[in-house]
């Protein structure tokens, strides 16, 4: 009974999931994979996975690229979730660990894209819900406006200001103490 | 997951990182090819929608429209653009208000980071009324808070007021550093309501009494200096919050025994930065039982250290410094005494980077470790004189039978207050001769190293000879290294044991 249950849970675990691009191309990943994405998951729990998942707000090229990301990070996730039901705590540290340094280096290379494709990112990690992703990116983004003025950011950012002088003056006023 | 963001977090703080590549370089060129490759009524028809300053508040997650122009940051939804405000400092963060109508809002709505740490300098009651307008300024929630810029005992006990405050109910981050004063000052009691915390580093107060040990969950990193906390409140705090990977424990006092059992840990420091014994109690034995993840065990020590146990650590990568003031460290079954070898039965051939700290070159001592710690890739030796002077071991290791480390796997050798005189370099000699595998020898010397003296160096170190053709070897004079404390960047460096002044 019991070998028969894990047989089951085997065969779940290695089931495969259809993505569809907004350019309508296809991607076959595993479950643990795809569920990496929170808005994935609650799709598979529903049930309305059959015949693919259409994503229309996610590009191929973006598509793949996140798809990438979570398959480097489904087997660490694994065994995160694992330690609290069936592996024991000791395994759960061996897979940690393993992956814990390459992930990093993963994680950095992977960080190296333009800026439209990490905007990009930022947005397919938000909309599929995947935190370490949205995290991942969200601090690249923070990291290059650090130690910067408005005006500098507003140059490197292309950000039109858009405010009235009176408004500007307003804000100045509002917040003193973070432009004194 | 969220103990791998951060790990990276810690790393980033090295500096090299976070600024390297791709967001900043290079950008007017992406801008313009993107431009360049859109058809004109795009082009054209985004840049009427613009000026029409339509724009805002869009939001969603539009993947389709990666061509659209340049200010390709607002296609961000406000609530990203809120985690990125968050992420900066209090003051920058704020400052985004101002960078145009859409950004107007995204600091309020956002989670609050509150760090007194200001870029301007101001006096304490400057700084308490700071404070008090960004906490009116912003309606909460708070995801940090870092106070430690506060010195008068007066100013300190805002914090009473402040931490109480709704909008801090799921705090993940609390530094809490109080300042240095005759009277050991008190910690806010409700600095411990926060279960939510993943980071709390306290730093000169004294837990307040009480028979519950708070309880952290999600804590993940925890450091304590110059606490004063009772033995059964702390250990009782841990254990409740099993998730720590990272903990340092510096100077405390209250406690006498701690028994921890932490098998997620990955990371631990423990410092004493006191040249005397003082009156307190003071830990004196610590004891980490199934240590199995910990990778990091760093040591340091003035003149007196605690005697630390720890079990079941297989994994371990780095250790050091290992010094005199330390009366027992046990590693599994071997034992060191005062840094001496006493018993060795286990070897550690997870560990790469082993530092010690000795007040004179003693070549059989460090022979012993080398046949403990088998795979050493590095070896970092500190020469520092301090109350306890000689060095003697009961261990009698031939320095002339093979050795592993020598032969296979050392790759680096640096010697830290290097004085060049006879002793220093009949140590230096044994290694030139003996590590076959060596690449970089580097000698910190505590003298100025003129050309002629490095020259002398060589001939009577007889780097002719050495066993590693490859081997380079490298003079730097103490005073042109670092001025800060290695420590400081200990979890976060990939080579903890960083030569400073």
């Amino acid at each position: 009974m019991a070998s028969a249950g894990s047989g089951d849970e085997k065969a779940a675990a290695a089931a495969m999931i259809t993505l569809i691009s907004s350019d309508n191309e296809k991607f076959e990943v595993t479950e643990a994979t795809a569920t990496l994405s929170q808005t994935i998951r609650h799709m598979i729990e529903d049930g309305c996975t059959d015949g693919g998942v259409p994503l229309p707000n996610v590009t191929s090229k973006i598509l793949a690229r996140v798809i990438e990301y979570c398959k480097k990070h489904a087997t660490a996730a694994a065994g995160e979730e694992g330690s609290s039901s069936s592996f024991s705590d000791a395994a759960f540290l061996e897979v940690d660990r393993a992956f814990l340094e390459e992930l990093e280096e993963f994680d950095d290379a992977f960080l190296e894209v333009d800026r439209a494709t990490l905007f990009d990112l930022i947005l397919a990690a938000n909309y599929l819900d995947i935190k370490g992703l949205l995290n991942l990116t969200c601090q690249k983004v923070a990291d290059s406006v650090k130690g910067k003025t408005p005006e500098q950011i507003r140059e490197m950012y292309n950000i039109v200001n858009d405010l009235t002088p009176e408004e500007e003056a307003e804000i100045r006023r509002e917040t003193q103490w973070a432009f004194e | 997951m969220d103990t791998t963001i951060f790990s990276r977090k810690l790393k980033r703080k090295k500096g090299g990182r976070a600024y390297r590549g791709g967001v900043e370089g290079g950008s007017v060129k992406e801008g313009w090819d993107l431009i360049s490759c859109l058809p004109d009524c795009i082009i054209l028809s985004r840049k009427l929608k613009r000026s029409k300053g339509g724009r805002a508040h869009r939001g969603g997650a539009e993947g389709y429209s990666t061509k659209e122009g340049s200010d390709l940051i607002s296609r961000l939804p406000d609530c990203i653009l809120g985690i990125i405000v968050s992420l900066l400092d209090t003051d920058e963060g704020a400052r985004t208000a101002i960078l145009s109508r859409r950004w107007r809002h995204i600091w309020r709505s956002a989670p609050l980071n509150l760090d007194d740490r200001l870029q301007r300098l101001y006096t304490d009651s400057q700084r308490t009324q700071v404070i008090s307008k960004i906490l009116d300024a912003h309606p909460g929630p708070a995801r940090r808070v870092a106070f430690r810029s506060l010195h008068t005992p007066s100013s300190v006990s805002r914090y009473n007021d402040w931490l109480p405050l709704p909008m801090f109910d799921g705090l993940q981050e609390l530094i809490l550093h109080l300042p240095l004063c005759v009277k050991h000052p008190e910690m806010p009691a409700s600095a411990l309501r926060f279960a939510s915390l993943r980071v709390l580093d306290i730093y000169n107060c004294t837990f307040p009494v009480s028979d519950c040990a708070p309880s952290f969950p999600c804590l993940a990193y925890l450091s304590l200096r110059r606490v004063g906390i009772t033995e059964k409140l702390l250990e009782g705090m841990i254990s409740n919050s099993p998730g720590i990977y990272a903990m340092v424990l510096e100077t405390n006092f209250g406690h006498r025994r701690l028994c921890l059992s932490m098998p997620r840990l990955r990371y631990l420091a423990v410092l004493v930065r006191c040249f005397k014994k003082r009156e307190e109690v003071e830990l004196d034995d610590l004891i980490i039982e199934d240590a199995s993840s910990l990778e990091r065990l760093l040591l340091h020590e003035v003149n007196y250290g605690p005697s630390v146990r720890i079990t079941g650590a297989t994994k371990l990568k780095m250790l050091g410094y290992l010094g005199t003031g330390f009366p027992n460290i046990q590693l599994g079954d071997s034992i060191f005494k005062g840094m001496i070898p006493v018993s060795l039965v286990d070897q550690f051939s997870t560990v790469t980077i082993l530092a010690l700290e000795m007040p004179e070159p003693k070549l059989k001592v460090v022979i012993d470790y080398l046949r403990c710690f088998p795979c050493l890739e590095k070896l970092n030796i500190k020469f520092n004189v301090n109350i306890w002077t000689s060095l003697e071991t009961d261990l009698h290791g031939d320095p002339f039978t093979p050795n592993n480390c020598l032969d296979h796997s050392l790759k680096t050798i640096v010697l830290q207050s290097y004085d060049g005189l006879k002793t220093h370099i009949e140590f230096a000699k044994f290694f030139v001769k003996r590590a076959k595998v060596l690449r970089v020898m580097k000698f910190c010397c505590s003298r100025v190293c003129t050309a002629r003296w490095i020259q002398n160096q060589h001939r009577r170190l007889n780097m002719e000879r050495r066993a590693s053709r490859r081997a380079q070897f490298a003079f730097v004079s103490e005073s042109d290294l670092p001025l800060k404390f290695w420590l400081d960047e200990g979890f976060s460096r990939d080579d903890p044991f960083i030569e400073t002044m």
